[in-house]
């Protein structure tokens, strides 16, 4: 009798191995790109000292704990990924990836990153890269999003942390300029996230996720939607102030600025979020009701990478004039 | 907690609709020889891109030494 060639094989198994690309997509390639996005605009605003190469390895090294947060968090929350639309066919959900090898994944990844940051650039980096992943995956993912409709307010500090990264990786330190750029992404998360959440509330509701629409209802979210916006939009112009953005970087802030705060408001005056969630899983399908509340979602994404691309033109493409 | 269906990667997602094994619970069961040669492939590819995400870093770690190395050499000539 010869013994078989894949003895794993012939005692069965319950489902094929993934291939790359539902790995890839375990590491949500998408807020990769926006880590990657907000680290290079810190990296570029600080003044530098450290070798092109090195930053460029350290800012994969950023991009790849991200996704190794991403991995860890979709491991979590698979059970809940499962009951809503917009996120049934992730890959642990749809039964390709299996919740262990993403913990796997997830864990190995954030630790070649950690290792590849403090070796590329500095601890200091790579104490904060460590930090956030530790605070997206233990302290947002398995504390705060079942528990609290404050947990993305909370939780938004670790999509927060990329920018002042990225200062780190330049300087080995932290600044003011670097608080402050965390502050802009922190104080923006909340009316971005709640302006999906309103229009996607069935499905939270459904999973059991106490968004604030679903904790306290539409029209407390529409409330806190444009408080937080009154609070940001004049906070995103402080770098102007400091010196940090120039002509540029002020004609985003404030023309930007003006733009987000009109949706807001828009959002405030609509009935947004009362009719429950739209049928079909697509990030931006709504009911007419809801227009307001995706519009508002779309364009806070378009309004923060305006403002960071505005310091990349201005620091890293030579456009800077100073405004004060 | 009740009321959330259980994650797809926990049922016998391989024997859904077509060849369904002895055990619908998720038990093992032998393989198709089409399913057999899928299998290979995918783990296959796994086992390439995990070998290929290793060399990566080693290389990544052999250009930052090479680097360290040449910047803390050029610092030692100029003082």
């Amino acid at each position: 009798m010869t013994a078989p060639r894949h003895p794993s094989i012939t005692q069965g198994v319950r489902s094929l191995p993934a291939d790359w690309r539902d790995y890839l997509a375990l590491m949500k390639p998408r807020v990769m790109t926006l880590v990657v996005f907000t680290a290079f605009a810190g990296y570029v605003a600080a003044p530098s000292g450290i070798h092109p190469v090195m930053a460029a390895i350290a800012i994969f090294a950023l991009a790849l704990g991200a996704g190794a947060a991403g991995a860890l968090n979709m491991a979590y929350d698979s059970d809940i990924d499962a009951t809503m639309r917009r996120t049934r066919k992730r890959p642990v959900p749809a039964g390709k990836v299996s919740r262990s090898d993403a913990y796997g994944m997830g864990l190995v990844g954030s630790g070649l990153a950690v290792i590849l940051m403090a070796l590329s650039a500095n601890y200091i980096a790579a104490g904060l890269l460590a930090f956030s992943i530790f605070f997206y995956a233990v302290i947002y993912t398995m504390g705060l999003k079942r528990r609290t409709p404050q947990n993305i307010v909370i939780g938004g500090a670790a999509g927060a942390f990329p920018p002042m990264i990225g200062w780190a990786i330049a300087t080995g330190g932290v600044s003011m300029e670097a608080v402050m750029l965390f502050a802009i992404i922190f104080l923006w998360t909340p009316p971005h996230s709640w302006a999906l959440a309103l229009y996607k509330s069935g499905d939270y509701a459904a999973a059991g996720v106490p968004m604030m629409p679903v904790a306290k209802g539409p029209a407390r979210t529409r409330l806190e939607i444009l408080i937080y916006s009154l609070v940001l939009v004049p906070f995103a112009t402080l770098p102007v102030f400091t010196g940090l953005g120039g002509w540029v970087y002020a004609a985003a802030a404030f023309g930007g600025g003006a733009l987000f705060l009109i949706l807001a408001v828009r959002v405030f005056r609509s009935r947004a979020g009362e009719a429950g969630s739209a049928e079909e899983g697509d990030l931006y399908a709504v009911r007419s009701g809801d227009k307001a509340a995706r519009d508002l979602f779309a364009y806070s994404i378009a309004y923060l990478a305006l403002l960071f691309a505005a310091l990349i033109a201005e620091h890293g493409l030579g456009a800077y004039m100073s405004v004060m | 907690m009740s009321g959330i269906p259980t994650p797809p990667h926990q049922k016998p997602t391989i024997s859904e609709g077509k060849t369904p094994g002895p055990d619908e619970r998720g038990a093992p069961r032998e393989l198709t020889p089409d399913e057999r040669e899928a299998f290979i492939k995918a783990r296959k590819g796994r086992n390439r891109a995990i070998a290929f995400g290793l060399i990566a870093f080693a290389v990544l770690v052999f250009v930052i030494t090479a680097l360290r190395l040449m910047q803390n050499i050029a610092a030692g000539q100029a003082g």
